[in-house]
């Protein structure tokens, strides 16, 4: 008997749950109530996968998506954090700016995705910079209520040592932001990529939206549901990155959800 | 020789409220007071202004015949609530104060986490220690600062009753041996007379002084026996007596 909830039994319950999702999957379309047209079948999947792996393609285009959302991801990120520290510390701004940011904020970004093709053209750009407008106001936005939310009595606290203005930023307003920072950084990975695919989808010649649009258009629904696979494995493998950077940044907040 | 704090003719108003009505009072050299009163009377309010945190509308404060909280680090307040920063261990937290003067001695940190009692929790952080833990954390800190004087706003007020017990002997221990003037807000009579030489009494809003106590208990002190002592009974029974006309008079008043 395996302890509840340990390692393994966790691990054994999931593999049991695949297991099952397959095997009806695959039996509903040998025995014919499901056709392999519209939904694929595991195996024809995971053949696809494997060819798809040992080609050059595949990696190919891999590549081009996560430069692009890790590059949209990092730039917005650094720029939308700057901006937020900036407003926060300039209030005419804040008060000046507040509507459009709202307006922007409040708009479907994906929205923008055409304006940004005809500007960038077809290539990388526009997709970093669909990703870009996405996390630029995420962060933005977060690490201005960071700010807004730092514990007035840790403030006054430090100030009643004689500390100085900015020894208080240092040590007492930026590190009660990081969890701001990083709850903003969490969602913000998995929409650049989002950003990434649907830029890619509607104008491109490479990355994994691109080969999504190709093979909807040749109504290859295997290979839709081998690019859904390898998006998955990315924004499964991006998200427990960045929680693993959480945990080690913010240990003195004690357990944080992690799948 | 000049009171070290000298409140005069210190009025502070919310708007429409008046918090404080021309309060005057002086805190001498190692002197320790107390200032007790209902709820709301402003002696929170009080201590902020002489900390510099908020300014007063009429009167004013001075530190060791300073204008206003005498700048840099004179004054060491300890709030009720918790002010440790959450992200740094409980050493860093007591070098916090070193850090500010920009001279970290972690052999002076050590020491005082041993005058605290919490050698080996040095790389603890705040979320991982009791309530009373934190607290003596917070008294070292004071301590590491070593300011002129010190402002103590309910400082043992959100502990249970045990443990403030055992921190107001330890603390209690500790001022005697160093003799720091202590202004000390709470609403804790007991607490104010086994730990002062002065108790002054606060009114309900707009908070005036009403009177003054002189604590003639001797020193050294233990709380436990000052508990027990005849004179602590008849100035408790005393100071009691107008401090219960205050807090009904408080209660009818609106907020």
């Amino acid at each position: 008997m395996m302890a509840p909830g340990s390692r393994s039994e966790r691990w054994v319950l999931r593999l049991v749950v695949l297991a099952l999702i397959v095997l009806v999957w695959e039996g509903l379309c040998r025995i014919g109530w499901a056709s392999e047209f519209w939904v694929s079948r595991p195996f024809l999947i995971v053949e696809r996968l494997w060819e798809a792996v040992r080609s050059t393609a595949l990696w190919l285009h891999t590549g081009v998506t996560m430069i692009e959302t890790v590059s949209g991801f990092l730039l917005g990120a650094l720029a939308g954090t700057i901006a937020g520290f900036a407003l926060a510390r300039w209030r005419r701004a804040h008060v000046a700016l507040e509507p459009y940011l709202m307006g922007i904020y409040s708009l479907p970004r994906v929205a923008l995705a055409p304006l940004f093709i005809m500007w960038f053209g077809i290539g990388i750009p526009s997709k970093i910079m669909l990703a870009i407008s996405i996390v630029f106001f995420i962060l933005l936005i977060n690490t201005y209520v960071g700010v807004q939310n730092v514990d007035r009595d840790l403030v006054n606290a430090v100030k009643t040592m004689g500390a100085p203005p900015r020894f208080v930023t240092r040590r007492v307003v930026l590190p009660s932001c990081i969890p701001w920072i990083f709850s903003g950084l969490r969602i913000s990975m998995a929409l650049a990529l989002t950003a990434s695919v649907v830029g890619e989808m509607l104008a491109a010649q490479y990355g994994l939206g691109f080969m999504l649009a190709r093979a909807s258009g040749t109504f290859d629904t295997t290979g839709i549901f081998m690019v859904l696979i390898v998006l998955a494995l990315l924004a499964i493998g991006t998200y427990n990155l960045m929680a693993r950077l959480e945990k080690r940044l913010l240990h003195w907040q004690g357990e944080t959800t992690q799948i | 020789m000049p009171p070290k704090v000298t409140v005069s003719g210190l009025s502070i108003a919310f708007g429409p409220t008046r918090a404080l009505d021309r309060v005057s009072l002086t805190v001498n050299d190692g002197e320790f007071v107390s200032i007790v009163g209902p709820s709301g009377c402003g002696k929170s309010t009080m201590l902020n202004v002489i900390a510099g945190l908020l300014p007063p509308s009429e009167g004013g404060t001075s530190v060791a015949g300073i204008e206003g909280n005498g700048g840099g680090s004179r004054i060491g307040y300890m709030f009720q609530k918790d002010t440790l920063l959450p992200w740094a261990t409980a050493l860093d937290n007591i070098c916090l104060p070193m850090d500010v003067k920009g001279a970290r001695d972690s052999h002076k940190a050590r020491a005082l986490m041993q005058l605290v009692d919490l050698t080996g929790f040095e790389g603890h952080y705040p979320r991982q220690l009791s309530g009373g833990m934190r607290k003596r954390v917070q008294l070292a800190r004071l301590l590491a600062q070593d300011p002129e004087v010190l402002l103590m706003d309910e400082p043992f007020g959100a502990l249970d009753a045990q443990t403030r017990l055992i921190i107001q002997e330890e603390f209690l221990k500790i001022w005697e041996r160093q003799r720091k003037t202590v202004l000390f807000v709470t609403h804790d009579l007991q607490e104010a007379i086994a730990l002062s030489d002065k108790v002054v009494l606060i009114s309900a809003r707009p908070g005036r002084v009403k009177a003054t106590y002189a604590v003639d208990l001797p020193r050294p002190r233990r709380v436990d026996q000052v508990l027990a002592h005849p004179r602590f009974t008849a100035l408790f029974q005393e100071i009691w007596a107008s401090l219960k006309q205050e807090v009904l008079a408080a209660r009818e008043k609106p907020t």
